[in-house]
C-alpha cells in the first residue's frame, strides 16, 4: 500500500498531472511574471518553463509585451538568452533596455514564411541555449504546436506564442492559454486554460503605458493643421 | 473629363516592353486579317488601321503582328480606372476605349483642368498609355471631344459621336460634317431619318437630359499582371515592366490614402516555375484619419533644415479603435504610423 502511494506521489510530483479542485500544486516552479496578481493564478507561481504558453491578442500595441517584459528582464539579467521569433514589427531596443532587458542577451530572428518560423522555433527550443522564446505564430496547426510543445519540454524554455484570438476555439497542446484585451490603463488578462480550476473573471493587470489621458480628439480634427502651423497642445 | 485610348488594343499587349534604343520595330494588332491599330514605326512605313495584313507586310516586312485580345483591353481599361481613382472617386468605364472622370469637385484641389490634364497625361504615360484628354460639361460631351480631338462641340466631326455607319454616310451626303451643323438641322427632321437615339445622345451631351452612369468600384486588393510580348533576358527589361506595375500600385494606394508594408512580385517564365520576390518595407505607412484618437502630444521633431532636406514631424500618442496605443506623426504629406506601444 505504502509503496504504491509513494509511487503515485512520485508520478504526481514528476509528471504534469493535475487534479481537479485546485491549481496544480505539483506544477514545476514557474518563472515569476513580475505581476503578483498574475503569479497567484498561475500554476507554479509564474510562467511555465518547459511548456507552451499561448498569448492571444487581436491587435498589437495593447501592451502585450509589457506582460512578459519583467520575466524577460529577469532572465536576461541572470545571463539567460532570450529569442524573439518573427515579431510583426521591428522591436524598439531602447524601450526594451529601459524595461531592464539586457540587449546583449536578446536575439531577434526573422522568418519570412510560416514553415521557416516553425522550424526556427523548434531549433531554438531544442538547442538549449535560450531561456525564453517569444514567437509570433499566427497560423500553426495542432500537430505543429504539439511538436513545439515536445521540444519545449526538452529544453525547459519559457515559450510564449503570440497568436490571434480566433484560435481560442481550436484545441491546443499549450497548458496555459491567455487572452489579452485592452482595458484603459490596464491589460485585461483572461485565463482561457490552465492546469487547475477555471478562472471566470479576467485579471486586470496594471502595465506601463506611455500616457494617462483618457479623452482625446480624432485625427480628422487636425485635418487643416499642417506641421508648419503651430499645433495646439492636446 | 474623358480619357480616350485610341491605341489601347496595342498598349494592352505591349506596355510591359521597354522602349528600344534607336528605331522601334513596327508592331500592329490585327483582327480578321486586317490591321486594327499600329505603332508609330508601322505608321511611318505606311501601315494604316484597316489595311489588310498582306498589304501591311508588303509595306513593312518586319512588321510584328499580335492577335487582338479583348480581355487584355478590358483589363487595361480597369487598370486605368483603378489608377485614376486617386483623382476622383467618381470614375466610370466607357468600353472599349475610354474612362470618364467626374472632376468638378477635384479641380481646385489639382489646380485647374489644365494642370490636372497634364498630371493625368504624364501619369498615364508612366503606366504605359497614351491618352486623348478632354474636359466637358457632361460626360458624353467630354467623351466626344476627346474622341474627336476637338476644342468645341461646334467644330467636332460627326464621326466622333460614333453614329451607325449608314447614318454617318447620310450625314456626309447631305453635307453635315460637324456637330454644329447637325445641331442646326431641324429636330423634327432628324428623328425620322437618323432615329430618336441620335437626338437623345445629343441632349445627353448638352445636359438637357441627365445621363446615369455606373461608377467604377476599385478592387479591394491590388493585383496586376503584365505580359511581355517577347522573351527578355535582361533584368532592365523586367524592371521596366515592374515599374509600370508599381506606378499602377501607387495610384491605387493614393486613391485609398493607403500604404503598403510589403508586396510580392512574381516572375512567370515559360517552361520554368515562377519566381516570387517578396519586398517588405520598414518605412512608416499612411493612416486613415478616423481610426485614431489623439491622447498626448504633440512633440515637434525637426531635422535637416541645415542642408535643405528639411523634415518636420509632429509626434502624437494615439489610441486606435481596437485599443492599441500607437506613436503617430503628422508631416506635410499626411499622418503616418511610426510605432506601437506593445
Amino acid at each position: 500500500m505504502t509503496a504504491s502511494s509513494t509511487a503515485l506521489d512520485a508520478v504526481l510530483l514528476h509528471h504534469p498531472v493535475w487534479r481537479g479542485g485546485a491549481l496544480a500544486l505539483a506544477a514545476p516552479q514557474g518563472i515569476p511574471t513580475g505581476f503578483g496578481l498574475l503569479d497567484r493564478e498561475l500554476p507554479g507561481g509564474g510562467w511555465p518553463a518547459g511548456a507552451l504558453t499561448e498569448i492571444l491578442c487581436a491587435d498589437e500595441g495593447i501592451g502585450e509585451l509589457q506582460l512578459v517584459l519583467p520575466a524577460l528582464a529577469a532572465l536576461s539579467r541572470a545571463g539567460g538568452r532570450v529569442a524573439w521569433l518573427a515579431p510583426p514589427h521591428l522591436p524598439y531596443a531602447p524601450a526594451l533596455a529601459a524595461a531592464g532587458v539586457r540587449l546583449e542577451f536578446l536575439t531577434v530572428i526573422r522568418a519570412p514564411g510560416r514553415r521557416d518560423a516553425l522550424w526556427a522555433a523548434e531549433q531554438v527550443l531544442r538547442a538549449g541555449a535560450c531561456r525564453a522564446l517569444l514567437a509570433w505564430l499566427p497560423r500553426a496547426n495542432y500537430a505543429e504546436l504539439r511538436r513545439l510543445a515536445v521540444a519545449a519540454e526538452a529544453g525547459r524554455v519559457f515559450t510564449a506564442l503570440f497568436r490571434p484570438p480566433q484560435v481560442a476555439s481550436e484545441s491546443s497542446p499549450a497548458p496555459l492559454r491567455l487572452v489579452l484585451e485592452p482595458d484603459d490603463e490596464r491589460l485585461a488578462v483572461r485565463i482561457l486554460k490552465r492546469r487547475g480550476v477555471l478562472l471566470a473573471a479576467p485579471l486586470r493587470i496594471p502595465i506601463q503605458r506611455p500616457v494617462h489621458a483618457v479623452g482625446g480628439a480624432l485625427l480628422s480634427a487636425y485635418r487643416t493643421r499642417s506641421p508648419a502651423a503651430r499645433p495646439c497642445p492636446a | 473629363m474623358a480619357l480616350c485610348f485610341p491605341r489601347i488594343a496595342l498598349e494592352a499587349l505591349l506596355r510591359g516592353r521597354a522602349p528600344p534604343e534607336g528605331a522601334d520595330d513596327p508592331w500592329a494588332v490585327a483582327e480578321n486579317r486586317s490591321v486594327l491599330v499600329c505603332n508609330g514605326a508601322a505608321a511611318a512605313a505606311g501601315v494604316r488601321p484597316g489595311s489588310a495584313l498582306a498589304a501591311a507586310w508588303a509595306l513593312a516586312p518586319r512588321l510584328r503582328v499580335l492577335p487582338r485580345d479583348p480581355a487584355a483591353e478590358t483589363g487595361a481599361l480597369e487598370a486605368v480606372a483603378a489608377w485614376a481613382c486617386q483623382f476622383t472617386s467618381r470614375v466610370s468605364l466607357e468600353p472599349p476605349q475610354a474612362v470618364l472622370l467626374e472632376v468638378e469637385g477635384s479641380l481646385r484641389l489639382f489646380g485647374g483642368a489644365g494642370r490636372l490634364m497634364a498630371r493625368l497625361r504624364s501619369g498615364l504615360a508612366g503606366i504605359g498609355f497614351e491618352a486623348l484628354l478632354a474636359a466637358g460639361p457632361t460626360a458624353r460631351a467630354a467623351l466626344w471631344l476627346a474622341r474627336g480631338e476637338s476644342e468645341t462641340l461646334e467644330t467636332l466631326p460627326v464621326g466622333a459621336i460614333a453614329p451607325a455607319p449608314e447614318a454617318l454616310a447620310l450625314l456626309h451626303r447631305i453635307g453635315v460634317g460637324t456637330l454644329g451643323e447637325l445641331m442646326r438641322l431641324p429636330r423634327a427632321g432628324v428623328a425620322p431619318r437618323f432615329g430618336q437615339g441620335l437626338l437623345d445622345e445629343l441632349d445627353r451631351a448638352l445636359g438637357k437630359i441627365p445621363e446615369t452612369r455606373a461608377f467604377f468600384v476599385p478592387p479591394e486588393r491590388f493585383s496586376a499582371q503584365l505580359e511581355l510580348p517577347a522573351p527578355v533576358a535582361q533584368a532592365e527589361s523586367v524592371l521596366f515592366a515592374a515599374r509600370r506595375l508599381l506606378l499602377q500600385l501607387e495610384g491605387f494606394l493614393a486613391a485609398r490614402q493607403a500604404g503598403v508594408r510589403g508586396f510580392a512580385l512574381s516572375l512567370l517564365h515559360r517552361g520554368a516555375p515562377p519566381a516570387r520576390i517578396e519586398i517588405g518595407f520598414s518605412a512608416p505607412r499612411r493612416l486613415g484619419e478616423n481610426d485614431f484618437v489623439l491622447l498626448a502630444g504633440p512633440e515637434r521633431i525637426e531635422a535637416g533644415w541645415w542642408d535643405g532636406e528639411d523634415v518636420v514631424r509632429d509626434y502624437f500618442i494615439a489610441r486606435t479603435r481596437a485599443g492599441s496605443l500607437s506613436w503617430i506623426y503628422r508631416a506635410t504629406e499626411g499622418w503616418f504610423l511610426h510605432g506601437l506601444f506593445a
